[in-house]
């Protein structure tokens, strides 16, 4: 029992001390469920006027229930977390949970579980009332099972938003104002969306078979697009707002980027994974195994790398305020964790976390790194496979041979690797300027930069070697680079030569691509190596002083 | 204990705190005065890890408020001049809240709550709802809190703001008894007369400046413009009053001489060193003089003395 008590959230345990106790919640609760059940009854009764068959009296039962639980979700949900932390501090207890030593996460996490808990009992009690429907047949459990899952993932994402709203909204009825509209919004979308999936299902279309048959045999990459990214897209989605309410509620501005960045780089990360597994899976159809959907492929995959350059891009840009202070006390922290034999606080510590992250100076040399090394890897297998397993049969070997240029593979890659090596450096010298500048205005100029300046020349230098509307468009690649593996993958003959002739003959302009991402990348390098080093020493200035001064004392 | 140096808090254009440095050694009660928008709550928010310090260094028990709040919370608890509680739960459970919240273990979280209750006298009350109880019950109650995890240092912001008379006087004694567990308690309060009873030392600020800062006697010296004290001198034969009194009025350094009872009253400009002048006038003309007593200046008079009733 002990050892359960050590992760009781203490503020989960008091919000469920202290709101089960109240009217409000009994009220609500019983309400809630008698408006279900009267829909339910009431549907029952004009069905049984029109004397429908069971089977299809069970479907509409259903259908019912479903459209009673996002009303319910919309309406109820966000009463149990949108005050939650602004309730706090108008009622001056924020102070003290701060200085008991709560962490902004312990209090996040805990109120998201005390609203969570409470959006469980409502969704659990309507369990019985769903089995109503479950009398007239027509609806599987697996069926009921499903719509749960979807119900409770949906609940989480609404309490998790509100929460976070709630943190950042300086009154109550601001609060409650702005999570209203969200949820209104949301709820806009989605219920709709769910509400015809559902309706597909029940009534045995087309669209409903497409999704029962991907499951069972479907490819890998089809399979990771249906399940797998709409998971990971939902899971950034509710871990973004954690993250926000738990930034606002930190005490010192200049701690408050170390969760954002350590959730970059895990989204980075995921999408990382999930296009290597494309890759992999591109690999497998290089070696013959499986069939592919180059489409899906190029059209996901385009789509992950979209939003990958987008985080990569924010996750380097680093925060106000974090360039001048958290190094020096990083590795104090590290120093004093190792000599101490904390080996496991070493890497639990956020302060290490914050070390591996994207963001600022220190971030960019780490994201170009970290490139760096997953090309040689790239560039090592596609080496071995070629070289010493003897596939050489295959669409890629066709490519590479087409082309002409035996370097094929290592100009790609190099283009990877000076892209990301110029723009992390790009975003860094902003960061380092953010004070001035503020950090959406260097958002919003990174992307103009990018958008105005540098995909245009290189567009122009494209359309002046090989002319054409196509040569720019398939620059385009260039917002991600990386797409340079996937477009050599593809046979020459799927784009009827010409369109993608400009890739494969194009190889010299890559030569200058990658002679000016390097070169600008490296003087953007010199200048930011310069800037930290003035910072650094200006703050070992400052603190020698105060401790001089002590020391006098 | 506590270690304040060069601490600076700007908000805007409005300098809150200005360079502030003072130190309060361990087991002392350090009284933290000053007049409204002094800069007191701020300062204290600053120590307690509330509020971000724009420059300068606050320590306390060697951790920096800054670089180390986690450490500072562990070995400072804080109570706040205006607090709110959680309605819907009793005693009990508001401080097993906060024993949980400081990562009390489960073993010794009873034994620790009842100890609090105990010495705030909470005990009877455990089972009452938080919301039925009055501001003086709730005082005490965010001092049993505060003392959950046994904390070194102990601030309080206006701990006696609000409180009857008689919960003052209580409040008091548990500070006093606070000191005899040698705890470190860093107060600030308007009502100085009940703070000149218990404080060992204080600091005087005003328009976000440190004015004086010291134990009384020598905040009493430092302060003063010219050397004063107040004398009562009791005199055993009341025919022979009229005359002791002409005799002190001739004395040098006194004024106000005048007679009250059985006692001539006066204001003595020289150090208290110098008393014996008076007295000796006195005996050599056979004066019987039965007992001499010295009021040096009181908080009050202190902080009147040295503030000039400025906000910034």
């Amino acid at each position: 029992m002990e050892f359960f008590d050590r992760y009781i959230n203490p503020i989960h345990l008091l919000g469920l001390r202290s709101y089960l106790r109240t009217k409000r919640f009994l009220y609500t609760f019983n309400i809630s469920v008698l408006l279900m059940v009267s829909a339910m009854l009431l549907g029952f009764f004009f069905m049984s006027i029109e004397r429908m068959p069971t089977a299809q009296i069970g479907k509409n039962l259903f259908m019912i229930f479903s459209i009673m639980q996002y009303v319910i979700i919309g309406l109820v949900f966000p009463a149990f977390s949108c005050t939650a932390i602004i309730s706090e501090k108008e009622g001056k207890t924020y102070d003290l949970l701060v200085t008991a030593n709560l962490s902004s996460g312990d209090i996040v996490w805990g109120k998201f579980l005390s609203a969570y808990t409470h959006s469980a009992m409502f969704l659990i009690s309507s369990l019985p009332i769903v089995m109503m429907a479950f009398l007239f047949g027509g609806i599987t459990p697996a069926l009921i099972m499903i719509t749960y899952a979807i119900l409770f993932a949906y609940a989480a994402l609404i309490v998790m938003l509100c929460l976070s709203i709630s943190s950042v909204y300086k009154t109550i009825t601001r609060a409650i104002i702005a999570s209203y509209i969200v949820v209104i919004i949301i709820n806009s979308f989605i219920s709709p969306m769910l509400f015809f999936l559902l309706y597909d299902y029940l009534h045995d279309s087309e669209l409903a078979r497409f999704f029962i048959a991907i499951g069972g045999y479907g490819s890998l990459n089809v399979f990771l697009t249906v399940y797998i990214v709409p998971v990971f897209v939902f899971l950034s989605l509710i871990f973004a707002p954690y993250l926000v309410a738990k930034n606002s509620l930190r005490t010192y501005a200049n701690n408050r980027s170390t969760s954002l960045k350590v959730y970059f780089t895990c989204v980075g990360s995921g999408i990382l994974a999930i296009f290597l597994t494309y890759y992999i899976n591109s690999i497998y159809m290089f070696i013959g195994i499986q069939q592919l959907d180059y489409e899906m492929i190029m059209m996901v995959g385009g789509f992950c790398l979209a939003i990958a350059g987008i985080f990569g891009l924010i996750g380097s840009l680093g925060f106000a305020g974090e360039n001048p202070v958290p190094e020096r006390f990083v590795m104090k922290r590290l120093s004093e964790h190792l000599k101490a034999g904390r080996i496991r606080r070493v890497f639990a510590s956020k302060f290490f976390l914050g070390l591996l992250g994207p963001g600022s100076y220190r971030g960019a040399r780490f994201v170009t790194l970290m490139c760096f090394g997953w090309t040689a890897i790239y560039l090592l297998a596609t080496w071995l496979l070629i070289e010493k397993f003897g596939v050489n049969n295959t669409v890629f070997w066709r490519n590479y041979e087409a082309s002409g240029y035996m370097e094929y593979p290592i100009i790609s890659a190099f283009v990877v690797v000076s892209f990301v090596y110029f723009f992390s450096m790009l975003a860094s010298f902003l960061s380092f300027r953010i004070r001035q500048i503020g950090f959406r205005r260097a958002v919003l100029f990174c992307m103009l930069l990018f958008l105005t300046i540098l995909l245009p020349l290189y567009s122009l230098f494209s359309m002046e070697v090989y002319g054409g509307f196509h040569a720019s468009i398939l620059n385009f690649q260039y917002l991600s680079p990386s797409m340079c593996f996937f477009w050599s993958f593809i046979p020459i003959s799927q784009f009827g030569g010409s369109k993608f002739s400009c890739l494969i003959d194009g190889v010299p302009i890559h030569y200058i691509g990658i002679g000016v991402y390097f070169s600008l990348g490296f003087l953007l390098d010199l200048l930011n190596y310069r800037r930290s080093r003035k910072m650094w020493n200006e703050l070992e200035k400052e603190e020698k002083e105060i401790l001089e001064s002590m020391d006098k004392k | 204990m506590i270690l304040l140096k060069d601490l600076t808090k700007i908000f805007g254009s409005f300098l809150a705190v200005d360079h502030l440095s003072f130190e309060v050694p361990a087991g002392e009660i350090f009284g933290f005065i000053g007049p409204n928008g002094a800069g007191k709550t701020t300062t204290i928010k600053m120590l307690a890890t509330l509020l971000q310090p724009d420059s300068g260094v606050a320590r306390i028990d060697g951790h920096c408020v800054y670089t180390d709040p986690e450490k500072v919370r562990q070995v400072m608890g804080y109570m706040p001049d205006y607090f709110g509680t959680y309605d819907n739960v009793t005693i009990h459970e508001f401080l097993d809240f906060f024993a949980r919240a400081y990562r009390i273990p489960a073993k010794t979280r009873q034994s620790t709550i009842d100890g609090c209750m105990e010495l705030t006298d909470l005990k009877k009350l455990q089972t009452k709802l938080v919301s039925s109880l009055s501001k003086g019950m709730k005082q005490r109650l965010c001092l049993a809190k505060t003392l959950l995890h046994n904390p070194k240092v102990l601030i309080l912001d206006e701990p006696a703001a609000g409180l009857d008379p008689r919960a003052r006087i209580e409040f008091r004694s548990l500070l006093k008894e606070l000191r005899n567990m040698k705890k470190t308690v860093f107060i600030s309060s308007h009502i100085l007369t009940e703070l000149s009873d218990i404080v060992d030392s204080v600091a005087i600020v005003e328009k976000g400046r440190l004015v004086v800062s010291g134990d009384l006697q020598t905040i009493s010296r430092l302060s003063s413009t010219q050397n004063h004290i107040d004398l009562r001198i009791r005199i055993h034969d009341k025919e022979q009053i009229e005359s002791a009194l002409g005799i002190v009025q001739q004395t040098e350094n006194v004024v106000n001489a005048r007679v009250e009872n059985d006692s001539i009253l006066m204001e003595y400009n020289e150090e208290i060193d110098k008393m014996y002048l008076v007295l000796k006038q006195l005996v050599n003309a056979d004066i019987p003089v039965t007992e001499v007593t010295s009021s040096q200046s009181n908080l009050e008079d202190i902080f009147m003395r040295v503030t000039q009733g400025e906000v910034s």
